[in-house]
């Protein structure tokens, strides 16, 4: 992904003490974090709160960001894969859930219910995956990012992002039964 | 096949081009994910409303002043000149961090957090013979960190609070000695000292004996990899410069800074003069900051108390107490007020042993319901979160006080920059469930026969890191170390509700291991036959006859751990 000039000298000039260009970052990333909020979470209300104490947190925190050490999306995806957690933490009192998929379908009164047949079927084996794994597969397949890109977003290297996409494809292709499989395949 | 599938499988036969053998199955998994990606009901009236709200933010930050960094606690050094110190350091703090911004505790700014650097295996030497910082920090051992100030100091909180698990069965009626046990943790309100008052200290365990018995119910262990990296925090003194130059002359109204040599400034504090005020203490040399409540400025029910029935009436009742959520609402609008950075923690968890405790006891009246109550936000180092060898997690503590519904304290913001060295881990899972059922590193007191037995259920593990502490003999600091362990859930905390511990855990270093075994031959728990009696009259020495049949009776038995009266052991406290 190029970062272009745009963002670069909004950045810089957020950091100059003019938060209010911050508009600029503001417009190129609001869908793709609220998709990913969104898929983390499956509800439209819980994903808006989130995406908007994602934004509020950038903006308050852009003095902090440093475009040398990284870039600005790499950045944003970090709040927001942490507000997405804090979310579920504090609001389901429970240490080891980091979104959705960690919740069984009855355990989630606010999933959408459009969303409820269609995410059963693949949560069966997506809710499977370590939550990074999850996160993986979101930004990859569903969100169609680079390997790098990622990468950045989850603190490691571009190998290591590529290793575990690999396993975790290879796992949910060993661990997918053949009636899922077929379900999927015959709609 | 479209191009993205066909990227997706190009990228992962790069990787392993067996696998191109199960291309079709392959597809079929991509796709299917593909298939299955849910519509976002991405919404515009939204979109639109929140930037025109992002918008009115940026122009309220516009307006804001004041902006502190850790980091840049040197430079306040600057703004020193020819001020009375104390009032200098607030005012120039204030006018010097003038962007808008945060707290944030680090020691590069702007730095990827935490900043680690690598170094070979085994860096940190051996790591046998380590000691629990009990998720204490150095600073918490004195200001230089030194084995002189920990020594003389006492115990830390945890290694108090697991004296207190292993003679918990002890302490029930006999208050002299449950005070006497938690005293360093139980300074009231209004008495001085700054300790304020504990969830976990101010509860007294009822009068019985248990013995816990640990199964892991989970299932096979997995060995963890034969090395993992161990952390050490860097800490890489910012301190500011010459201290008589900062001050008018070196003259001070009570001596002559000049006579003093390279005087260098290694902390501060700073009280605020309003209600609710809090004093700021900064360590430069450990790169810490903790925040307190200003005594002088808060209200201190019980401050005019002359009788018991005064003191009764001020005890708060479980219904006072938030609940978890607004608790961790109170925290979390402290910390973002003002500004404290907590990307390196995870989310704020309510410390709530206290409500274990009320809800097992039979006489509720007996639990002593906590002026303040902890909520913790734990620790991460690369996506492991921080235990201490207690099994609680540990990081930025922030305490609520419940009468006030304010946040009185703020502790463990610290710069994190660490250090990582591979060392080798131990892969023989018998073993570790064998510690894991022994009760992990605090493996506690005996069995007692004429106690009740609860049996512990242990889950799967995870592996997260345990804090501990070191001293370094050439530069006579302490170090904090992170190690990796697994920790064990237990799962059936309401069967146990006098265990002070959610978790058991197993250091996994090998060196740590062989000690710990080493220790365990050496100096096995002893069977605890019956609690030793004393004769009337006879109380005060931990001498005398230890067994169990010393006769006669009544008076309320010694607390013993490992057969030992408590008198004798080190960290007995002074009665």
């Amino acid at each position: 992904m190029n970062i272009g000039v745009d963002e670069i000298s909004a950045i810089k000039q957020c950091q100059a003490g003019d938060p209010e260009k911050f508009g600029v970052l503001y417009d190129k990333y609001i869908k793709k974090i609220y998709d990913f909020v969104y898929y983390k979470t499956h509800h439209r209300e819980t994903a808006e709160d989130l995406t908007s104490r994602i934004f509020m947190k950038a903006l308050e925190n852009i003095g902090g960001f440093d475009p040398g050490k990284g870039t600005f999306q790499a950045w944003i995806y970090r709040i927001a894969r942490n507000t997405v957690i804090d979310h579920y933490r504090t609001s389901r009192a429970h240490a080891n859930i980091e979104d959705v998929w960690d919740l069984s379908g009855n355990d989630d009164p606010e999933r959408d219910i459009d969303a409820k047949t269609k995410l059963e079927k693949v949560r069966k084996y997506l809710a499977k995956l370590k939550p990074i794994e999850r996160d993986i597969v979101i930004m990859r397949v569903w969100q169609g990012m680079n390997h790098k890109e990622i990468a950045a977003v989850m603190g490691k290297t571009e190998a290591g992002v590529k290793m575990a996409f690999s396993r975790t494809i290879t796992k949910l292709r060993e661990e997918m039964p053949l009636a899922i499989f077929l379900s999927f395949f015959m709609q | 096949m479209n191009d993205t599938i066909r990227q997706i499988l190009d990228d992962i036969y790069k990787l392993d081009p067996e696998l191109k053998k199960h291309e079709p199955e392959l597809i079929k998994v991509v796709d299917n994910l593909l298939k299955t990606r849910p519509e976002t009901e991405y919404n515009d009236d939204f979109v639109k409303a929140l930037r025109a709200d992002i918008m009115a933010k940026a122009q309220s930050l516009k307006e804001k002043p004041v902006t502190l960094r850790f980091w840049q606690f040197p430079k306040l050094s600057y703004f020193f000149g020819g001020a009375i110190l104390g009032v200098a350091l607030v005012i120039a703090a204030v006018s010097y961090f003038d962007r808008p911004g945060s707290l944030a505790l680090k020691s590069e700014p702007d730095a990827v957090r935490p900043r680690i650097d690598r170094l070979a295996s085994g860096a940190f030497g051996s790591l046998a013979g380590l000691e629990s910082d009990g998720g204490k920090s150095a600073s918490d051992l004195g200001e230089s960190g030194t084995m002189s100030s920990r020594q003389n100091s006492p115990p830390p909180a945890a290694e108090q609070e697991a004296a207190m698990e292993d003679t918990a069965s002890f302490y029930g009626t006999d208050a002299d000695k449950g005070s006497a046990k938690i005293a360093p943790e139980m300074a009231p309100l209004g008495m001085g000292g700054g300790g304020g008052l504990d969830a976990r200290s101010m509860i007294v365990p009822p009068y019985e004996w248990t013995n816990y018995k640990y199964e892991y119910t989970g299932e096979a262990l997995a060995a963890p990899a034969a090395e993992l990296p161990v952390y050490k925090r860097k800490i890489d003194p910012k301190v500011p410069g010459d201290l008589t130059g900062l001050i008018d002359g070196g003259q001070t109204p009570y001596l002559d800074l000049n006579k003093f040599r390279n005087l260098r400034m290694t902390s501060l504090s700073a009280s605020e003069d309003r209600n609710y005020g809090y004093t700021l203490y900064f360590d430069f040399l450990n790169g810490m900051a903790n925040i307190d409540m200003q005594w002088e400025k808060w209200p201190q029910p019980g401050r005019d108390c002359r009788d018991q029935a005064c003191f009764d009436d001020l005890r708060l009742k479980a219904e006072d107490v938030p609940a978890d959520q607004e608790l961790i609402r109170i925290a979390d609008s402290f910390l973002g007020e003002y500004g404290i950075d907590k990307s390196d923690f995870g989310p704020g968890e309510v410390r709530n042993e206290w409500r274990t405790m009320y809800g097992a006891a039979e006489i509720k009246s007996d639990i002593w319901i906590p002026d303040t109550v902890t909520v913790v936000y734990s620790l991460k180092i690369k996506d492991q979160t921080v235990y201490e060898e207690s099994g609680y997690t540990t990081g930025l503590n922030v305490s609520v006080n419940i009468r006030e519904k304010r946040v009185s304290n703020m502790y463990g913001l610290k710069t994190l920059n660490f250090e990582s060295s591979d060392y080798a881990m131990e892969t023989d899972t018998d073993l570790i469930r064998r510690l894991a059922e022994r009760g992990g590193n605090w493996w506690g007191p005996g069995i007692m026969d004429s106690g009740k037995t609860v049996t512990v259920k242990l889950g799967a593990p995870k592996v997260e890191l345990i804090s501990y502490w070191r001293y370094d003999q050439k530069s006579g600091r302490g170090e904090e170390l992170y190690i990796p362990a697994y920790i064990f859930p237990i799962l059936n905390k309401e069967d146990a509700p006098n265990l002070y511990r959610d978790n058991i855990v197993v250091p996994l270093v090998r060196e740590i291991i062989d000690e710990q075994e080493k220790r365990w031959q050496e100096n096995p728990p002893m069977p605890l036959i019956e609690p030793m009696l004393k004769e009337e009259g006879a109380a005060g020495s931990g001498g005398g006859e230890t067994g169990a049949n010393a006769g006669g009776s009544v008076a309320p038995a010694e607390p013993m751990i490992l057969g030992i009266p408590e008198a004798s052991r080190e960290d007995a406290p002074v009665k």
